[in-house]
C-alpha cells in the first residue's frame, strides 16, 4: 500500500524527500482529523446509547458534534489541498491542459488559494470579533474563537498548500 | 434575472475550464455580492455562510454515513453479498448477471458510494462473468449501472443533501426512495433477463453453481449486514434516532462487521478509513460552501423570484414545471456531479416549484434518478470511467454499449415515477 502510495506520488512529480516539514504535517493532520472524526462517531454513540440504556444523554452533545463538524471539515481541507483532490467537472479540461500546462495549473490553483483566502481572512475577522466579544456557545458556553481560530489557520494553510503544489509541480 | 444567468454562464464556464467547481461558483459569488453591495458585504456573507455550514449539526450526517460506507467497505462484505446473491439466482439463465445487480444493490444501499460500488463490484463479480464467457457489454454494463442502484436506497447521501436544501424530513425522503429502488432493482433484473433471452451466447449456462456448504455459509454471512440496514432505517423511521444519530450507530455497527471478519484491527486501517472519509467530506463541504454562497448572490438577484413568476405567466402546469426542471437535470448530469445539481439547480427551481404545489418528497426522487441516470451517460459517465478502468481489457465504447439498455430502463422508471406519484409518496404519505 505505502508502495503504491510513493509511486503515485512519484508519477505525479511530487518527490517529497521523507521528512520535509509539509510531509509531517500531513501525517499529523491525518492522526488529527481521525481522532476529531472518531470523537463525533463516539460521541453520537455515546449519546444516543446514554439515553436510552441509562437514560443520561451526553450534555451538549449537539453542540460538541457542531465543533467536531467543523474542524473536521476545515483540517480536512487542508489534505484535500495537499493533494488537489478538489471536485472538478472533467469534460474539456483535460484538453486544455495539454495545450497551457503552465497557464491552465496557475489560474486553476490561482482560484483555489485565492478562494481558501478569501474564507480564511473572514474567518480572521470572525475569530477576532469572538474573542473581543468573549462570545461563547449557547448550551455549553464553550468560546466560538475556539472553533474560529483553528479554522482561519487551517483555511490559510490550505491556500499556502495549495500554491506549494503548483510550485512542486512546476519544479 | 440577466445578472443572474451571466453569473451562471461563468460558473459553467469556469468549470468547464478546469477550475474546481466550489472555488468557481465561491468566486462568482462572492464578486457577484461585491460588486453589487460592496466588498465587506461580500466578505461577511462568505463568512457567515461557511461558518454556519461548517457547524451545522444536521449536515454531520454526511461524514458520518461515508464513514460508515468506509467500514463496510473494508469489511469485505461484498464476495458474501454476491454468493448470497447467486446462491438464489444460479439456476436461472444469466445467473451471474442477475445477482451482480442484486448484490450491487445490496453493497451500495449500506455502502453509499456509487463509485466504490462499482469498483468492488468489478472486483468481485467480473472474474467469475469472465470464467462463464459473459459478453464484456453484458458483465461491464450491469455492473457499472448496478453501482448507481445505492443513490435511491436509503440511506443515500444525496437524499440527505437534497433534504438540506429543500428542508424536507430525511426521514420520509428515506421512505420515499424504497419502492423507486425496488422497482429500479427489478427493471434492471428484467434488462437482464431480456438480454441474455435475445442473445443466450451472452451468459452461457453454469451447470455446477455453487455448492451447499458456500451457499449456507454465505447467506449466513449476510445477515449482520441486513441487521445493520434495519437498524439504521428502523431507527430512522421509529422516530428512535434522528438521521445522524442513526448515520454514528451505523458507523459503529459497520465497524463491528468489520472486527468481526477480522479487519480494522490495526490503527493504521482505522486511520485510513478515517482519513479517507474526512478527504470526500471536505471536499464535498468545499462544493457546498461555494453552491451555497453563489445562491446567496443569485437570490440577491431576484432570479428564484423571476422565474416563479415567469412560470406563472407562462401557465405551467405543476407536472409542465417538474417536466421542465428534470429534462434540464437530465442535460446537466451528463456533465456535473450529483452535488452540482443539488446544490444549484434545485435552490434556483425551489420558489417556483413550492408555488405551483408540487410535492417536493416526490421531486427529490426524481432528481435523485436523475442523478444516477447521470452517472452512466456520456459524455462524462463516472461509474463507466470506474468499471473500464479496472477491468482493462474491455473498451470503453463496449461499456457504455453494454449501460444503454439499463439507461432505458431508468429512463423507464422516471416515466412511469413520473406518471405515478404515488410509487414515491405513497409511504412518506402513510408514515406522517
Amino acid at each position: 500500500m505505502a508502495k503504491r502510495e510513493m509511486r503515485r506520488e512519484e508519477l505525479l512529480g511530487m518527490r517529497l524527500k521523507d521528512h520535509s516539514p509539509e510531509q509531517w504535517l500531513m501525517e499529523a493532520l491525518k492522526w488529527i482529523v481521525s481522532l476529531l472524526l472518531f470523537l463525533m462517531m463516539a460521541i453520537t454513540f455515546v449519546d444516543v446509547i446514554g439515553r436510552y440504556l441509562f437514560n443520561a444523554p451526553i450534555f451538549g452533545a449537539a453542540e460538541m458534534i457542531q465543533f467536531l463538524l467543523a474542524g473536521t471539515v476545515f483540517s480536512g481541507l487542508v489534505l484535500v489541498s495537499h493533494s488537489d483532490n478538489h471536485i472538478v467537472v472533467e469534460l474539456f479540461s483535460p484538453r486544455i491542459h495539454a495545450r497551457i500546462p503552465r497557464l491552465h495549473d496557475f489560474i486553476v490553483v490561482l482560484f483555489s488559494s485565492a478562494g481558501l483566502l478569501v474564507i480564511a481572512y473572514e474567518m480572521g475577522r470572525i475569530s477576532l470579533h469572538a474573542l473581543e466579544l468573549g462570545r461563547t456557545t449557547i448550551v455549553l458556553e464553550w468560546p466560538i474563537a475556539l472553533i474560529a481560530v483553528p479554522s482561519t489557520f487551517f483555511c490559510a494553510i490550505a491556500a499556502i498548500i495549495q500554491a506549494m503544489w503548483l510550485v512542486r509541480r512546476w519544479s | 434575472m440577466t445578472a443572474a444567468l451571466v453569473a451562471f454562464a461563468l460558473v459553467v464556464a469556469l468549470s468547464f475550464f478546469g477550475v474546481r467547481i466550489g472555488f468557481a461558483s465561491l468566486a462568482v459569488g462572492f464578486l457577484g455580492v461585491a460588486l453589487d453591495r460592496g466588498f465587506n458585504a461580500g466578505f461577511t456573507m462568505v463568512g457567515q455562510q461557511v461558518l454556519d455550514d461548517a457547524m451545522n449539526y444536521n449536515l454531520s450526517v454526511i461524514p458520518l454515513f461515508i464513514l460508515m460506507g468506509a467500514f463496510i467497505h473494508r469489511s469485505e462484505v461484498s464476495n458474501d453479498l454476491y454468493n448470497a446473491a447467486y446462491a438464489g439466482l444460479s439456476r436461472i439463465r444469466g445467473g451471474l448477471a442477475h445477482s451482480t445487480v442484486v448484490a450491487c444493490a445490496g453493497f451500495s444501499a449500506v455502502c453509499g458510494s456509487s463509485l466504490a460500488t462499482a469498483a468492488t463490484m468489478t472486483k468481485v463479480g467480473m472474474p467469475s462473468m469472465q470464467k462463464f464467457k459473459y459478453s464484456p457489454s453484458l458483465a461491464t454494463g450491469t455492473i457499472a449501472a448496478g453501482g448507481t442502484l445505492g443513490i435511491m436506497i436509503p440511506p443515500s447521501v444525496p437524499l440527505v443533501i437534497y433534504g438540506l436544501v429543500t428542508q424536507q424530513d430525511i426521514g420520509l425522503l428515506f421512505l420515499a426512495g424504497i419502492v423507486p429502488g425496488i422497482l429500479l432493482v427489478l427493471s434492471f433484473l428484467v434488462v437482464v433477463g431480456l438480454w441474455v433471452r435475445a442473445n443466450p451466447d451472452a451468459a452461457p449456462y453454469d451447470e455446477a453453481g455453487l455448492d451447499h456448504s458456500s451457499k449456507r455459509k454465505s447467506v449466513l454471512a449476510i445477515i449482520p449486514i441486513l441487521g445493520l440496514f434495519v437498524l439504521v432505517l428502523g431507527g430512522i423511521y421509529g422516530k428512535i434516532f434522528t438521521p445522524t444519530e442513526a448515520a454514528g450507530v451505523g458507523a459503529v455497527g459497520a465497524a463491528v462487521i468489520a472486527l468481526t471478519r477480522g479487519h480494522l484491527w490495526k490503527l493504521s486501517e482505522w486511520r485510513d478509513a478515517l482519513v479517507e472519509t474526512v478527504t470526500s467530506t471536505a471536499s464535498l463541504f468545499m462544493v457546498l460552501f461555494g453552491a451555497l454562497v453563489f445562491m446567496q448572490y443569485v437570490t440577491l438577484t431576484g432570479m428564484p423570484y423571476d422565474l416563479m413568476f415567469w412560470v406563472e405567466d407562462m401557465g405551467l402546469s405543476p407536472l409542465g414545471l417538474v417536466i421542465m426542471v428534470t429534462v434540464i437535470a437530465l442535460l446537466m448530469g451528463m456533465v456535473f456531479e450529483a452535488i452540482g445539481i443539488l446544490l444549484l439547480l434545485v435552490p434556483v427551481f425551489l420558489p417556483a416549484l413550492q408555488l405551483a404545489g408540487v410535492d417536493l418528497i416526490w421531486f427529490g426522487i426524481l432528481i435523485v434518478l436523475v442523478i444516477e441516470l447521470g452517472l452512466i451517460t456520456p459524455p462524462i459517465g463516472i461509474n463507466v470511467f470506474v468499471v473500464n478502468a479496472m477491468v482493462g481489457n474491455v473498451p470503453l465504447s463496449a461499456v457504455f454499449k453494454g449501460v444503454l439498455p439499463f439507461v432505458v430502463a431508468m429512463l423507464a422508471v422516471l416515466v412511469l415515477l413520473i406518471l405515478v406519484p404515488d410509487l414515491a409518496v405513497y409511504l412518506p404519505n402513510l408514515a406522517k
